[in-house]
């Protein structure tokens, strides 16, 4: 019972730097890590495995994708053309495609499913999980005092509800810019000054400390952590550095245009700028805004109930749920994802960024290998693909199979968004069996239902 | 407890005769006696053993342990082994063991017995226990939810039978090698052998070794059906104790008693940890150390059974000097006690300006005005902080307050308590406390509050928790101080809850039920234990004396049981929390975790006001006065030599955060953003008397009004009434709620459909053509019906849409019929309906898959002219139809009422004056919290978890960011600029330092201040700054 405490946890923690135990605990780690950092890539609403990662070029016409199996640049690698961009950098990926979610009761929720995705563990037990994303806050800390940890780009409202505290100590919640990063207009809310000028706030920094001597006779650590905070706020507030990490406007115009100049192209480059400077763990969670250009596309997840292959908008006479979207092979779906993910992976290559950071692509399920009445794909959770790459994946390499439709998996191997999160835990050099602790003193293993997938080790 | 008092009592053998020297080298004091627990050993199987206690008393009556060095020989040394401390049978036989220390000497006589006959290792009694002493059931190891590594174990092995069959016939039996015990996976692993996961678990030199070794050679069978059941464990030396450094130590002796009468020394293997490791220590074999000052308690554990020992340690500090620290009553004699024995010295009273910044933040969550802190400060009274806090303790701020403690842990959110239930039950809240209702009433009124919540408000607490086993965690975190959540799945780690205990507080609540507003008491229904599916008894009924006829509300015992003065809980659990608010922690801490293993810091003063609270019939006001008067309360937080490492023991005031809630109020406060509370009673006479001269004036023009509504009604073809909704009803499945005929289908084919027994609720914002949800019901049907008034007959077409299928009737016969799934899709159905002249009823049912499910329905035209939407309120316009003369008084009334809520003036003036009432500015007063970045980030508890902890007191980046660069800090520091702008630079300071921080500035804040403004270009500008700076101070943000 002599654990420590969320308090003396706090008392000496500030964004993403906890306590000292914690900090020794990161060297010991760090040493057998393979990454250091991490990027999901979170598309949310259930990808169609069968008309991306997965191909199926001998499925019964009226189920077929119409989308053309094409090879890549690795030999015996196929994948549909929507991913014809990747397929150009399909050496970097190790492609999974016996994901499966056998937790009942998950399948047909969007919010269940991604907050499983965001916590690594199915929601409903005994203790409400945190993210992956805060765990590693929580136990790595990050290398940029003036950013947090943990950062959501840009969030929608909708995953407002899906990401989780748990029970670890608020410091470590995500941190989401919120927003659409593509507009000039941008701003990171609270990040920069608001309303004065560098030279006033100095100035009244300047008057703070002259005012304050704290409570006379008090020696407390409350007081102390407020001030040492307050300087970190400060740096945040003040250093260049911050501007820098969310300055799209400074990377050049030709790599912007190649991320693509809409909203999830942006958006991936921010990923890579934060990554870049230092943030620990960064998800990308960017569906398209409702905006002119698409009209008709309210909500432009992936969750192609009705008419998955329009292509324009799904809000068709005779549709139902799967309304306001956009078809799976237009631009803001598929087209800006390959584009983005293609330009991401060539970037981080480039930067040799991928040899510490492990990218993850990831959806919460798949869709039926069935086409249903209103020309769309169901939620299927029998098997579903995900991607990685970087921080000691093996490239070039398919990991399982599934049968000639994509509904069931054939291969041996059959993994789980707990192997997800035990595979990041794990790439980060974070001990399995060391558990965290609730304020009640339970302890809590990490991915406790999980394996790392041995694959991409 | 079953021990025989003999071997109870601790007998004094044999005196030394002589004042001995005592062993100077150990101990310094002089033994007079040595004192052997047991008096008397009787070692009577092949596998028992004996602890043996020495205790020393000195001849002024001092005692303690000196087990660790006597010395110990037997007579006759053939017949047991001295191990350690311990006496292991060898042969049968009588003789004396000799205990001695200096010159002190006792002799203990002991038997063996049945030394012929082999005994076999038992399983649960033994090998279990083995196990959760090296930690391999723990639930971060094996005995996690899925286990480690293939291998799964109960936690703390709560279910034995599920360890027989994973260990005895698990792992393909490789766990257990009879024939050659060593070569057992159970014992390989942990000795690390081989690799394990878990790492070294066991040495061949621990006792758990032996035990497992043994059971494996005997054959690693399970026990038979009919072993005795472990009921309970007594520990020597029983209840409190206290060790003086240096040297203090004590060795524990721990006997299970079974249920065939039989005992036996556990000692060696029970389970033991420290709650404090820098006080105490604690080794296997149950030897305790004092490390230094301070207090501890050492938890026993033996199978489902934990026990705790409180151990004091003394310690003399160098310097140290009772300072006769001044005494206000019983709390200050009881603090101070404690104090005295840990050598810390309490702080001196605090200032005035620091007690009026705290009583007025501690009892009503604000900062006192400017005038109020120049009228304290220039009071001569010596009476004047006693007179505050009986002026604040009868404020309306006060209850407000102190009832938002309690909606906090009570769900008073408006998700769980919609359509404004939440204020509702938050203003009975503040109500119960400003008429001082006592506490146990105002428990009993709480727990067995019935029928509908927007009448009876406390029903709102149930109707909150829709889950039975939800209620009975919230219901015994918030009044037994228990958190008895862990014994849903497995016994309590550390304490004695079972999942019996959980399970029967949950059956407390199997008779309510709840459906939208209302909470009813139903006369059947049952919790059963989800394992062995046995019928829950309610909890109480053991609990309580007598019998019960089951057939009563349940919660009316179980109040009854919690109320009682019987219970130690209640009053306990209460003063302490009402302790913790005020000093910023409880005695018990956390204030929800009652338990032998997290003891008082200082069981006397819970005692205490745990009595006085009883004594008083639960005045909660009474015990919040005691508090405030008390020396302990008023004490400066400024710490000294002889106190700063004290955070547990109140000698000084504890430095605490203002809560996210206070910390808004105060900005609002000092940047004048907010309206000043004290002129709030003014204002709200002032709407009153408007509101009385507006009703007056409406009257007169009712007549008018009345004769305008009709005409506008008669001038219509076609209108219909609102919707009324019937509920859920709630069906295994979809073809089931498409097949069955509920209450409303039937009604109707009577023609009794609004008359009947259907409780339909009134949707007055389920407007035509919208898209309206309905309470999941996963599956189920739904019922809604409404009027449709023509003035001839004609042919009326509607569009309608739902989730999942749908039936319609219009006056009863049957127009739609679509039962199968679908989602929503607006005019996905049209209806065109032949109506006759006046009244028609068209009823949906409208079934649910699970998941959403809703409907849209628009009236789209009358005889091909397009409907308008009715600008009266929909259910009064049938009542319209009546002449003005025949109307009851009771319809006069309602009509009334309808006029008054549709003069917009009039509304206005009613609006205001509830929100004035409700304090809608003030985020500390209000029934319901603004939800707001700036809140958020200061911890404020979403109100959805019985627990003290949701609020989060921490300090986090977020906050600093908040309050240097936020932008409720940036808009309030702008407009209190222009507020400042009256005062010259002089008077400047001392109007912000009085308002912020309850004091006038040093001439040093004063000067620096004023040089700034002077100095400064832009006024308005440093202003802000100035402003800005204050808010940012330490001594602003933290109370005092």
């Amino acid at each position: 019972m002599n654990r420590f405490t969320r308090r003396n946890t706090l008392t000496l923690g500030v964004a993403g730097l906890s306590s000292f135990s914690a900090i020794r605990h990161v060297k010991a780690a760090q040493a057998a890590a393979q990454a250091k950092q991490v990027l999901v890539l979170f598309e949310q609403g259930g990808v169609s495995h069968v008309d991306t990662w997965d191909p199926k070029p001998s499925m019964p016409q009226e189920h077929a994708s119409p989308f053309k199996t094409i090879a890549t640049n690795v030999p015996g690698i196929f994948l549909t053309e929507l991913f014809s961009k990747t397929a150009r950098h399909a050496d970097k990926l190790s492609i999974v495609r016996c994901m499966t979610q056998p937790t009942p009761g998950i399948s047909n929720s969007h919010p269940k499913g991604s907050q499983y995705v965001f916590s690594g563990e199915a929601p409903g037990g005994p203790e409400e999980m945190p993210d992956i994303g805060t765990v590693v806050s929580y136990r790595l800390g990050t290398a940029a005092r003036h950013l947090p940890a943990y950062i959501m780009v840009p969030g929608t409202d909708e995953q407002q509800e899906n990401t989780r505290l748990g029970f670890l100590p608020p410091a470590h919640k995500v941190f989401k810019t919120g927003g659409q990063p593509h507009r000039p207009d941008w701003t990171v809310p609270n990040l920069g000054l608001l309303g004065i000028d560098e030279r006033r706030f100095r100035d009244r920094r300047d008057m703070l400390s002259r005012l304050d001597v704290g409570i006379p006779g008090v020696q407390s650590l409350e007081t102390g952590s407020l001030v040492s905070l307050r300087e970190q706020a400060v740096d945040m507030l003040t250093n260049p550095g911050t501007r820098k990490a969310f300055d799209l406007q400074s990377e050049p115009q030709a790599l912007r245009e190649k991320y693509g100049l809409g909203h999830r192209g942006q958006c991936y480059l921010l990923g890579r700028k934060l990554i870049e400077s230092g943030v620990r763990f960064v998800t990308i969670d960017c569906r398209e805004p409702p905006a002119s250009e698409y009209p008709g596309g309210s909500n432009m997840n992936w969750d192609h109930h009705d008419f998955i292959y329009s292509t324009g908008s799904t809000e068709i006479a005779g549709g139902g749920a799967g309304a306001g979207r956009w078809g799976i092979g237009t631009w803001p779906m598929m087209g800006s994802t390959d584009q983005a993910f293609a330009a991401l992976l060539e970037d981080l290559h480039e930067r040799g960024m991928l040899q510490d950071t492990l990218v993850c692509f990831v959806t919460e399920f798949g869709r039926t290998p069935r086409i249903n009445e209103r020309k769309g794909r169901d939620h299927w959770t029998h098997a579903f693909s995900i991607a990685f790459a970087g921080a000691g994946t093996p490239g070039g390499q398919v990991i399982g199979s599934t049968d000639q439709e994509g509904g069931f998996i054939t291969s041996s191997q059959s993994y789980t968004l707990d192997d997800y999160a035990a595979t990041i835990y794990q790439k980060l050099g974070m001990d399995l069996t060391e558990p965290l602790y609730t304020p009640a003193n339970r302890p809590i293993l990490l991915a406790r239902k999980g394996k790392p997938i041995p694959e991409l080790l | 407890m079953v021990l025989p008092t003999t071997a109870l009592r601790l007998f004094l053998l044999i005196l030394s005769g002589l004042m001995a020297d005592g062993d100077r080298s150990t101990e310094s004091r002089d033994i007079q006696t040595l004192e052997v627990f047991p008096s008397e050993v009787q070692l009577s199987s092949k596998r028992s053993q004996r602890q043996l206690v020495v205790t020393a008393r000195a001849a002024d009556g001092t005692t303690w342990d000196v087990t660790s060095v006597v010395g110990m020989t037997l007579r006759d040394p053939e017949l047991a082994l001295i191990t350690g401390t311990r006496l292991v049978p060898q042969a049968n036989g009588r003789t004396l063991l000799t205990v001695t220390l200096g010159n002190a000497r006792v002799e203990v006589p002991v038997s063996v017995t049945g030394q012929e006959t082999e005994e076999q290792v038992s399983f649960r009694r033994e090998v279990l226990v083995a196990l959760t002493k090296q930690g391999c059931n723990a639930g971060s190891c094996h005995g996690a939810p899925d286990g480690k590594g293939g291998f799964a174990l109960s936690m703390l092995a709560y279910a034995p039978e599920i360890d027989e069959e994973s260990i005895i016939y698990g792992g393909l039996s490789r766990r257990i090698t009879p024939l050659e015990p060593e070569d057992s996976l159970l014992l390989k692993k942990p000795l690390l052998q081989i690799p394990h996961v878990g790492g070294k678990r066991l040495q061949k030199t621990d006792a758990a070794w032996e035990i497992l070794h043994d059971w494996i050679q005997q054959g690693a069978v399970a026990d038979t059906v009919s072993a005795p059941a472990c009921e309970g464990i007594s520990v020597y030396p029983p209840g409190t104790r206290v060790l003086r450094l240096p040297g203090g130590r004590q060795q524990l002796s721990v006997m299970a008693n079974f249920s065939d009468g039989s005992h036996r020394d556990v000692t060696a293997i029970a389970t033991y940890a420290t709650t404090n490791a820098e006080v105490l220590k604690v080794d296997d074999s149950g030897f305790v150390t004092g490390i230094q000052r301070g207090m501890a308690a050492i938890t026993i554990r033996y199978l489902d059974d934990v026990h705790s020992v409180f151990f004091t340690v003394e310690q003399d500090r160098e310097g140290f000097v009772w300072n006769g620290a001044p005494e206000a009553g019983d709390i200050d004699r009881l603090v101070n006690a404690r104090l005295q024995q840990m050598q810390i010295l309490p702080a001196e009273r605090t200032d005035d300006a620091a007690f009026l910044r705290r009583a007025y933040l501690d009892l009503t969550g604000l900062l006192p005005s400017v005038d109020q802190v120049r009228a304290f400060h220039a009071d001569p009274s010596d009476q004047k902080r006693s007179q505050l806090i009986d002026r604040l303790l009868a404020s309306e701020e006060y209850s407000r307050y102190w009832a938002s403690k309690s909606a906090d842990l009570m769900r008073a959110n408006q998700a769980a308590m919609p359509n404004g239930r939440a204020e509702l039950f938050v203003d009975w809240l503040a109500d119960s406390i400003h008429r001082n209702q006592p506490f146990d009433q105002f428990a009993e009124e709480l727990l067995t509050a019935a029928g509908d919540a927007s009448s009876t408000p406390a029903a709102g607490y149930f109707l909150a928790i829709p889950e039975r086993e939800a209620l009975a965690e919230t219901t015994a975190q918030l009044f037994m101080g228990s958190r008895i959540n862990c014994a849903r799945c497995h016994n309590h780690p550390f304490e004695s809850w079972t999942r019996n205990d959980y399970y029967s507080i949950a059956a407390v609540f199997a008779r309510i039920r709840s459906e939208g507003s209302i909470l009813s008491v139903q006369t059947s229904g049952e919790v059963t234990h989800p394992t062995t599916n046995a019928v829950m008894k309610p909890w109480g009924w053991k609990q309580m004396p007598g019998e019960s006829a089951d057939t009563t509300d349940r919660r009316e015992r179980f109040s009854e049981w919690l109320t009682s003065p019987d219970n130690s809980w209640f009053a306990r659990v209460e003063v302490n929390r009402i302790w913790a608010h005020l000093l910023g922690r409880g005695i018990v801490h956390p204030v929800d975790d009652f338990r032998s293993s997290n003891p008082p810091v200082n069981p006397e003063l819970l005692d205490w006001l745990a009595d006085e609270f009883r004594r008083v019939g639960y005045d909660r006001k009474h015990m919040v006065r005691l508090i405030c008067n008390s020396e302990t309360w008023q004490r400066s937080a400024a710490a000294s030599e002889f106190n700063a490492d004290d955070t547990s023991l109140f000698s000084h005031a504890a430095v605490r955060r203002l809560t996210a809630e206070q910390l808004q109020d105060a900005i609002g406060q000092v940047t004048r953003t907010v309206r000043p509370i004290q002129n709030l009673s003014a204002e709200i006479d002032r709407t009153q008397q408007e509101l009385a001269t507006a009703s007056q004036s409406l009257q007169t023009a009712f007549p008018m009004w009345l004769e305008g509504m009709q005409k506008k009604l008669s001038d219509r073809e076609c209108w219909q009434t609102m919707w009324m909704y019937s509920g859920v009803y709630a069906e295994s499945d979809y073809d089931r709620a498409i097949s069955m005929v509920y209450e409303p289908e039937a009604e109707q084919e009577a023609n009794r459909l609004f008359a009947g027994g259907v409780r339909w609720i009134r949707k007055t914002d389920w407007l035509d053509g919208q898209q309206h949800a309905f309470p999941p019901s996963s599956p189920g049907a739904h019922y809604i019906a409404r009027r449709i008034h023509a003035s001839r007959p004609g042919k009326v077409v509607l569009e309608f849409g739902s989730d999942d299928g749908a039936r319609a009737w219009l006056n009863g016969v049957q127009v739609l019929d679509k039962p199968q799934r679908r989602g929503i899709k607006t005019d996905e159905d049209r209806l065109e309906l032949d109506l006759p002249a006046g009244a028609s009823t068209l009823m949906f049912k409208v079934i649910d898959a699970g998941g959403y499910t809703g409907f849209a329905c628009r009236l789209v035209s009358f005889d091909g002219v397009p409907i308008r939407e009715l600008d009266i309120p929909l259910e009064i316009a049938e009542l319209l139809q009546t002449a003005p003369d025949q109307f009851t008084p009771e319809q006069m009334e309602l009509l009334q009422a309808v006029h008054r809520t549709s003069d917009a003036g009039l509304v206005g003036l009613t609006q205001r004056i509830r929100d004035q009432k409700r304090r809608l500015e003030y985020q500390t007063q209000r029934s319901v919290p603004e939800q707001n970045e700036f809140l958020m980030a200061f911890g404020q508890p979403r109100r959805e978890s019985p627990c003290a902890c949701e609020r989060l007191s921490d300090s986090t980046i977020d906050q600093t960011l908040q309050i240097l660069n936020g932008e409720l800090v940036w808009n309030r520091t702008r407009e209190a600029a222009n507020h400042y702008a009256a005062f010259d630079n002089t008077a400047v300071a001392e109007e912000i330092y009085l308002s912020a921080l309850s004091r006038f500035p040093t001439a040093s804040e004063q000067q620096q201040i004023r040089t700034l403004l002077e100095t400064t270009p832009n006024r308005q500008e440093a202003l802000q700054d100035v402003i800005w700076a204050v808010i940012n101070l330490q001594e602003f943000v933290f109370q005092h």
